[in-house]
């Protein structure tokens, strides 16, 4: 492999592992109040994804206030999904929550067929066609877009969760649900407004991950795919996650590039060899936090 | 108190988005299909059969005859970027013809019923789908959709005798006795393009890219394979790129073929695929030209595929696209066909053409044959009409296609096809036709 190929294939990782770890922001924060994975959360990243084109594009709204639209739509579902599915389950066994979050998957998989009706096959937003290349080094302008939305969205939740009254009372929480209500933190509209902020961070995650790789129907993949950078970072940790994605996005680029022309379709499964490997080496990821159980 | 209001506001703001984004949709609604009555009834015990109807038309009672067809699409799977306009099409032809009036070689009128079932590329369901037909309906024809399906399909069809026309183009349906369609098959049009190819430049490079893992986008590489060599052509290649890919695995698939030079890519998957891999040979600048196979390529494609695909992209084609013989015979029938359903002529493109010639070779079927023979044999009769064309007169629909003939064993209607590609003034620019005399692709495909 040529250095100008590499260099190509870093800058593609990069930007891919921004955005996973954008996509992986919905999982940990929801497993950190819940202890549990919410599986419909690609949906919601992909019904986002929907709402915005469909807003901006045939609307014709706008493309920012359309991605405001998706991010209320991602929170309104994240908050519903607590208050309708997730709190009726408290206290039942975790595989409960799992499969219940599976049932949403496909009503909002449906939700986003009903939404995007002719379009769903795909489209992109309309963004600027411009190409910016420097040597063997190409970015287009949706590039930059989602990087940098990805990167906003996760800087944002980060600064959140450290630095605000609000998110060290979520934290809090997630910590220790009664600790914290003997404190008079009020649980259940903390536990409901992390599900909400976890719709919202994978809705804006979705449209930003729409912008590099147009809108269609597979969208909802690469979310999954995201699962083992949530992973690979440990399920409650935040922070963690921005490497867990860049570790994702180097794996899958360089083993399909690498691997590809002998195993075809090898960077799609690379993802979740990660996956397999992190649970059975380190099953609490690189930052998550160790429980041990005495019996 | 709170979270209940929280909840309340959450619900309402969900259904106020879901609400408006129904009302900013503003794509045209396709019509229900047409379910015979009782869809919803219980599958009977015993086949059905074809109604023969007595029905009063003026003066004189006339009889008409009812035929059942099946209509499988792809409206929602990864094929659906096709598949809507081509079920729009297949539709609106039903309709057409039933106004027109379909009349058997005896002068009995026949009326289409048809059942529409989107199975969204699942090959499974397409099984419990034609099952469905079959049983329930008594389906006498289908006009189906998918490789993979219409191929799983084949020897069923074959058994029950029931006319099968695909959108498929499989070589592996050439021999098969009930299967038909109305174009070359994909391995002798994928050739077509390999000679057009070695005609552009000698010693050409070709990267192939297609899903690994899909019928219909695996079907014409062991012919390409195959005869790349004969026409001088080097195939330096081999890249995965799946049908429901992204922008991303576009460019991953660009990026591994950028790195054996081709002079032009193979893209045998649909258009939605295809333009993003465009998309990718313009941003990494790979000097080739992307070719694309018959439902990879059409009017949609430089609208989808971005600015500064001029002279970069072509695409198979075995017919001249509508917009470009308006006026011609075969064509005009379409564009009637479309205002019928009230469809634009802005929205008629070769998707709907191709499902609309799907049901046409179905009517060219009847007219061909008795309403006794229609009634006694069924889809075996439709099956032997199309086959008379072999020593008799050829079909042909209007001129959107050169004459047809349908030989027992061997269902090859014709052999040519157009290169249309997409020249830097902006236009498409239709080649050909092209023809890959000399080399049995068909035979290089079933091995």
């Amino acid at each position: 492999m040529d250095a100008g190929v590499a260099l190509m294939l870093s800058l593609q990782a990069a930007i891919m592992g921004v955005i996973y770890a954008s996509l992986a922001l919905g999982f940990n924060m929801v497993y950190r109040v819940s202890k549990s994975i919410n599986l419909a959360h690609p949906e919601i990243a992909l019904f986002a994804a929907y709402v915005a084109y469909i807003a901006s594009v045939r609307a014709g709204i706008g493309l920012i206030p359309a991605i405001l639209l998706a991010a209320i739509a991602g929170f309104a579902i994240g908050a519903a999904m607590e208050r309708l599915v997730a709190r009726p389950l408290l206290g039942r066994p975790p595989v409960a929550l799992i499969a219940a979050t599976l049932g949403v998957f496909y009503v909002l998989r449906g939700a986003s067929i009903a939404v995007a009706g002719p379009d769903w096959s795909g489209g992109s937003y309309e963004l600027p066609a411009t190409v910016y290349r420097l040597g063997p080094v190409a970015l287009d302008f949706s590039d930059i877009v989602a990087v940098a939305a990805a990167g906003g969205i996760v800087a944002l939740v980060v600064a959140m969760h450290r630095f605000t009254k609000l998110g060290i009372a979520m934290r809090a929480v997630a910590e220790d649900a009664y600790g914290a209500a003997a404190y008079g933190l009020p649980v259940k509209q903390l536990t409901m407004l992390s599900w909400g902020l976890a719709g919202a961070s994978g809705a804006l995650a979705g449209v930003a991950l729409a912008a590099k790789a147009g809108v269609s129907p597979g969208l909802d993949a690469y979310v999954l795919k995201a699962l083992a950078a949530s992973l690979l970072a440990g399920l409650d940790s935040v922070a963690g996650i921005v490497l867990g994605g860049v570790i994702l996005g180097f794996v899958e680029q360089f083993s399909d590039y690498l691997l590809g022309p002998i195993l075809p379709g090898f960077g799609n499964v690379a993802a979740f060899l990660v996956m397999l490997v992190v649970l059975l080496v380190k099953p609490y990821g690189l930052f998550g936090t160790e429980r041990i159980e005495r019996v | 108190m709170a979270s209940r209001a929280a909840l309340i506001a959450g619900v309402i703001v969900v259904i106020a988005l879901v609400a408006a984004a129904a009302l900013v949709m503003g794509g045209e609604k396709t019509k229900p299909a047409e379910t015979p009555p009782g869809t919803t009834s219980p599958a009977p015990s015993t086949p059905a059969t074809p109604a023969e109807t007595a029905t009063e038309t003026g003066a004189a009672g006339r009889r008409e005859i009812v035929l059942k067809v099946g209509l499988l699409v792809d409206e929602s799977g990864p094929t659906s970027d096709v598949g809507r306009d081509y079920a729009r099409g297949a539709e609106a032809a039903f309709k057409y013809f039933n106004e027109k009036g379909v009349y058997t070689k005896d002068g009995v009128r026949v009326r289409f019923e048809y059942v529409k079932r989107d199975y969204a590329y699942n090959p499974s369901k397409a099984v419990e789908f034609y099952r469905e037909f079959r049983d329930r309906y008594g389906v006498v024809a289908i006009v189906g959709w998918g490789t993979a399906d219409t191929e799983k399909l084949a020897d069923q069809v074959a058994k029950d005798k029931v006319l099968y026309i695909s959108a498929s183009y499989s070589a592996k349906l050439v021999g098969k006795p009930f299967n038909f369609f109305p174009a070359p098959d994909y391995s002798t049009q994928a050739c077509a393009a390999v000679k057009w190819m070695a005609e552009k430049k000698q010693d050409a490079r070709l990267a192939l890219l297609y899903d690994h893992k899909v019928a219909y986008s695996k079907s014409p590489i062991p012919a390409i394979k195959a005869y790349a060599p004969e026409a001088g052509v080097e195939i330096v290649a081999d890249v995965d790129l799946p049908l429901k890919a992204t922008g991303a695995d576009a460019e991953r698939a660009i990026q591994q073929a950028m790195g054996s030079k081709p002079d032009f890519l193979w893209c045998g998957n649909t258009i939605h695929s295809c333009s993003l891999a465009a998309k990718a040979l313009v941003k990494y600048g790979l000097e080739a030209v992307q070719v694309s196979n018959v439902w990879g390529f059409d009017e949609r494609f430089p609208q989808m595929a971005g600015s500064g695909v001029e002279g970069k992209v072509a695409g198979v084609s075995p017919w001249i696209w509508p917009e470009y013989a308006k006026d011609k015979p075969g064509y005009k029938e379409v564009y009637e066909a479309a205002k019928m359903m009230g469809i634009s002529e802005d929205k008629v493109n070769l998707r709907f053409m191709q499902g609309f010639m799907n049901v046409w070779l179905l009517v060219k079927a009847i007219e061909r044959t008795t309403s006794t023979e229609l009634m006694e044999k069924k889809g075996e009769a439709l099956k032997e009409a199309l086959e008379s064309s072999c020593q008799g007169d050829p079909i042909q629909l209007g001129d959107i296609t050169p004459p047809m003939r349908f030989c027992p064993g061997k269902h090859l209607p014709f052999t040519s096809v157009y290169i249309v590609v997409y020249g830097e003034d902006g236009k498409f620019h239709f080649e050909g036709p092209v023809s890959p005399e000399g080399f049995d692709c068909v035979a290089a495909t079933q091995g």
